[in-house]
């Protein structure tokens, strides 16, 4: 475990780039302006009912995902860190899932951000006195409106669980290729899968299912609380996480990074 | 005498290529022991055989009293590397860099803190400390690079060509700190290198190597004992197909190409030159001029060790038959 940490340490400092990387700063405050404060100022309704950040909370990850992992294993080979980093004594495991925590650590921290964002705007920037959501115990007329419960669940877990999902695609992908740039270009192809798969995918496959059992799934998700239906959602992504991130470590072995 | 590396008919093939061939090496503990060979000869295949980054394709190898198929992980635990390229994050600092490889080595926070200051003073660059690396010239970076293969006092240390691509200050400045360093830590180092000069300066025991197959192995003198004489051969038509077949005979152990577009063959000791004559005229050469000369030692190895020995390049432009 501390072999993880101290090799998530070295990857989030190489993202967050001390020393040399203004240009991934930039990138992070442009996705707290789009994501944090334009997208809330602009569709304040959406924002406040939760769903809109909710759905941001699972999707904003994957962005934030793809390019580092693009880059976790394509970028040591390109600038030839690799073979180094591969004759030191950490296990492969190790240097594995301290890619994964780091990219999915940092995804998640900058989609807090993000969130906390949008709330700053939202209650600055727009007038959100007696709306809904569930406002805290501020004194009297200044409320400060946060989100639904539900939408700190997806955040707290869900905005991991999708973090994950593209992690561990993105390795294989990593792992395969030879360049950064191609590893970038082929990133496009798991991020379009699972953002179509997530939002025409999962619909569609719901409209292929019988009329009778559509609306007794319909009921049911009706009847549940928000939270556990995130909870729900999120679980099941967990579940593919894991099939996938034990594939992902059992197929990174050293020796087969060198002969090819 | 223990050995620090043993191994027997150590060979790695990649789809067709044997890249290593039947290598058997003892390399003393406490030795600066140098792999000396050409572009292509194997060097860097053994190394990452010996850290277990390839699987051997037979033969064996044990790396400080270790199976280098069993027990690889407990040999990367005890040795320093500094490999083909230097291994250094451009985007973090010296220290941060240094910092990271001490984590990984498990150095306490006083310990690494220590260490890092005393190797970073030791080659100059504490007061480039907060620096990325992006910023370090190739020199800066390789004595980096070293300073951090020295880091977790390792008793092994593995260099693949530590000086190749450095201009002649740099590289001698890096060899007399790798020198000291070594010294005054008391480890076995294991260098490869395509510069005789090199081995010799630095080296107690040396083994050549060429095209996978160990040609000799000792100390250094004992090496420069073969290939005293040459052929230099004035000729037109001389291909490099034939030049590989004439680095094939037991009679040749270097070839080359010099300023003036002569061919320049290395003899092993006692060698004949009529049957070299005859490959060439057969092959269709038109031999103008062929006479046996002393070798100075430099140009013995510089025809055993040259880069361009396999490369075409040299070969083709003096022969005039493939103009670029
Ligand atoms: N991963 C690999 N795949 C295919 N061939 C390889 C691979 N690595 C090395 N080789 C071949 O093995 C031979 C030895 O290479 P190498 O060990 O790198 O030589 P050196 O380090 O002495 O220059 C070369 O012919 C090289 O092309
Ligand atoms: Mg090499």
């Amino acid at each position: 475990m501390r072999d993880i940490i101290v090799v998530a340490g070295k990857e989030l400092r190489e993202i967050v780039g001390a020393g040399g990387g203004r240009k991934g700063l930039v990138r992070e405050l442009l996705f707290i302006g789009i994501f944090g404060l334009l997208f809330p100022l602009t569709q304040v309704e959406a924002w406040l009912s939760g769903g809109v950040p909710a759905a941001f909370a699972l999707m904003v990850p994957l962005f934030l995902v793809g390019p580092h992992v693009a880059d976790s294993f394509a970028g040591e080979r390109e600038r030839g860190t690799l073979e180094t980093l591969l004759a030191t004594r950490l296990p492969d495991r190790s240097i594995y899932f301290g890619k994964i925590l780091a990219v999915c650590g940092y995804a998640w921290a900058v989609t807090l951000l993000i969130i906390l964002a949008s709330l700053l705007a939202l209650n600055f920037g727009a007038d959100v006195s007696g709306r809904g959501g569930s406002p805290t115990a501020g004194s009297g007329e200044s409320e400060f409106f946060v989100y639904p419960a539900f939408v700190w669940v997806a955040w707290g877990v869900g905005s991991i669980a999708s973090g994950l999902l593209l992690a561990s695609i993105g390795t294989f992908v990593s792992l395969r290729s030879k360049t950064v740039r191609g590893a970038h270009q082929a990133m496009m192809i798991p991020l379009f899968v699972v953002i179509l798969g997530g939002s025409f995918g999962i619909p569609a496959l719901f409209r292929s299912l019988p009329p009778s059992t559509q609306e007794r799934f319909t009921e049911l998700l009706e009847s549940m609380p928000a939270v556990s239906v995130v909870l729900w959602a999120v679980g099941g992504l967990f579940v593919i996480d894991l099939v996938l991130l034990g594939l992902g470590a059992r197929l990174f072995r050293r020796d087969r990074l060198i002969s090819d | 005498m223990t050995l620090a590396v043993h191994t027997e008919g150590l060979s790695r093939r990649f789809d067709g290529v044997t890249a290593l061939d039947g290598l058997n090496l003892a390399v003393p503990t406490g030795s600066i022991f140098g792999f000396l060979g050409p572009n292509g000869a194997g060097k860097t295949t053994t190394i990452r055989l010996l850290l277990g980054l390839l699987e051997p394709s037979s033969g064996n190898a044990v790396v400080l009293g270790r199976d280098v198929r069993r027990e690889s992980q407990a040999i990367r635990e005890q040795v320093g590397v500094l490999l083909d390229s230097d291994g250094l994050y451009e985007r973090l600092t010296a220290r941060q860099n240094l910092d990271f490889f001490a984590r990984v080595a498990r150095l306490s926070k006083g310990e690494r803190d220590a260490r890092i200051r005393a190797l970073l003073e030791e080659i100059d660059l504490w007061d480039r400390r907060d620096d990325p690396v992006a910023d370090f010239s190739r020199g800066m970076k390789q004595k980096l690079a070293l300073a951090r293969a020295f880091l977790h006092r390792p008793s092994l240390l593995f260099l693949d060509e530590p000086t190749a691509g450095l201009d002649t200050p740099a590289a001698v400045g890096l060899r007399s700190e790798l020198v000291s360093l070594a010294r005054e830590e008391g480890v076995t180092v294991f260098l490869t290198t395509h510069n005789l000069l090199e081995a010799e300066r630095v080296c107690d025991r040396v083994a050549v190597i060429r095209q996978g197959k160990l040609l000799a192995e000792g100390p250094p003198e004992a090496i420069r004992g073969g290939g005293k004489r040459k052929l230099e051969v004035t000729a037109t038509g001389i291909r490099p197909a034939l030049v590989a077949r004439l680095m094939n005979t037991p009679e040749v152990i270097g070839a080359d190409v010099d300023s003036e577009g002569r061919l320049i063959l290395a003899l092993a000791d006692g060698a004949e030159t009529a049957p070299l004559i005859r490959l060439m005229v057969e092959t269709g050469v038109e031999v103008s001029e062929a006479r046996i000369a002393e070798a100075s030692l430099e140009e013995t190895f510089l025809a055993l060790v040259d880069e361009d020995l396999n490369g075409r390049s040299r070969v083709e432009s003096a022969s005039g038959e493939h103009p670029r």
